[in-house]
């Protein structure tokens, strides 16, 4: 652990209470402008507020005021969702479907220093591979629908990693089959994820999450294939790793979880930190990545089109690759329609980029 | 004459800083108390009378019972008619 205070306002949050903070900082109001307005997956503005009530950011008390009516809206978010979190899983097994809490109240109340620390935009739940389509239709009732029409629902309940349903009120629900869309989700055995559990309360009701070590292969997912990583999923992988020795995680690879891809998370979110304890700056050391894992995780920093295509190869025989790929040229009318796309202009798109 | 004792809803979703409370029971709206309310609200995590919840934020707060009576009191009957707060025998 180190003493940090020359680092950006935005890295030091990412680590507050994983790292020794350091000298107290001032901001001014642009400053704080700046954190209020950032993208709200990088989590910022409850750290900031953390951090300000803990003395070890300094603004003016108008400021202070601002930063704490931000936070407290996001906390009243957190509750909304948590609430709508609860009708999602007791409708889920009303319909005899497990299900795992993912990330947002599970991190929060598991993993984080203290759960006002992290927010959350929707609610995610993971459901057996072979149920997400039974999970989507017994939400219907709660007023969730697709937010696009898949390409096709049987494609969507083979090969898509999640569908983002919305609810009446504006809130999301993600509903995954797979914790990573592409080749990487696809390796990981599927019934893994239901073999292990850590239960989490949330308003008196026991849910389930993923267990602790999962958690952490989750978030080193999430953050290094998700697409837009911020500060949020930094602070999720580094505080999950704390939690988590590298001898645990050893255990799980045998499940089909790329070392590769832990490895890139961990090593993107310690950047500059210095926030990684010796068994995992040493785990870091001992590991050879697969150049092809390497090749793999760049492409899932570009188009779904990219994954697809990584996905289409790694699919096997002819029959396979013919039906993955037959959905995706000849879409859902409704998918079209939910993309704003004419079938012309698809198969123009499709022809062009050949 | 025995004291009403007061604990906070088993059902309730909340979160709190020392800023602010945000709490639900569901499927009701969140309510939002900014200011010391999170205090009250960690010592109802077990049933207490009001006058038991004033000494202890008394001590902790080294703040007179006397100014923090009132203050207690109407946070509990805030809460109350929300179902955050229920009284238990």
């Amino acid at each position: 652990m180190s003493v940090t205070t020359d680092r950006p306002i935005v890295d030091r949050l990412a680590t507050l209470g994983l790292v020794e903070w350091g000298t107290p900082l001032t901001l001014d109001a642009a400053q704080v402008d700046a954190l209020l307005t950032s993208r709200s997956h990088e989590g910022l503005v409850c750290l900031l507020g953390a951090a300000v009530e803990r003395g070890l950011v300094d603004v003016e008390p108008a400021d202070g005021a601002r930063v704490t009516e931000a936070w407290t809206e996001l906390m009243a978010s957190a509750v909304q969702l948590d609430t709508l979190l609860l009708q999602v899983t007791e409708a889920l097994t009303a319909a005899g479907i497990d299900s795992r809490v993912l990330k947002g109240v599970a991190v929060a109340t598991l993993d984080e220093v203290d759960p006002s620390w992290r927010s959350y935009n929707d609610v995610d739940v993971l459901v057996p591979a072979d149920k997400l389509l039974p999970a989507v239709d017994a939400l219907v009732d709660l007023g969730l629908k697709p937010i696009a029409a898949p390409v096709s629902r049987r494609w969507a309940g083979r090969n898509s990693k999640s569908l983002t349903l919305l609810h009446e009120s504006g809130m999301q629900v993600d509903v995954h089959r797979m914790l990573a869309a592409g080749p990487f989700g696809a390796r990981l055995r599927p019934g893994c994820l239901f073999e292990q559990a850590q239960p989490l309360e949330v308003g008196g009701v026991s849910l389930t999450a993923l267990s602790d070590t999962q958690r952490f292969l989750h978030a080193c997912y999430h953050a290094a294939l998700g697409g837009v990583p911020g500060a949020r999923h930094r602070r999720d992988v580094l505080l999950l790793a704390n939690a988590n020795a590298p001898i645990a995680v050893d255990a799980h690879f045998a499940d089909g979880w790329s070392q590769a891809v832990v490895a890139a998370a961990l090593k993107w979110a310690d950047a500059g930190a210095d926030a990684l304890g010796a068994d995992w700056t040493t785990w870091l050391g001992s590991r050879t990545v697969d150049p092809a894992d390497g090749a793999l995780i760049a492409a899932y920093g570009g188009s779904f089109r990219d994954i697809a295509k990584a996905e289409l190869r790694a699919t096997r025989g002819p029959v396979g690759k013919a039906r993955y790929q037959a959905a995706l040229v000849w879409p859902s009318r409704a998918n079209l329609v939910s993309r704003g796309k004419t079938r012309w202009q698809h198969v123009r798109g499709l022809v062009a980029r050949r | 004459m025995t004291e009403m004792r007061y604990q906070r809803s088993p059902h309730a979703v909340w979160r709190a800083s020392s800023s602010f409370l945000v709490a639900a029971v569901p499927p009701r709206s969140p309510t939002r108390i900014t200011g010391s309310a999170s205090a009250v609200w960690a010592l109802l995590a077990q049933p207490r009378t009001v006058n038991e919840v004033v000494r202890e934020l008394s001590t902790v707060a080294n703040t007179a019972p006397e100014r923090l009576h009132a203050h207690v009191a109407d946070l509990v009957a805030q809460l109350l008619p929300l179902q955050l707060v229920e009284m238990v025998a």
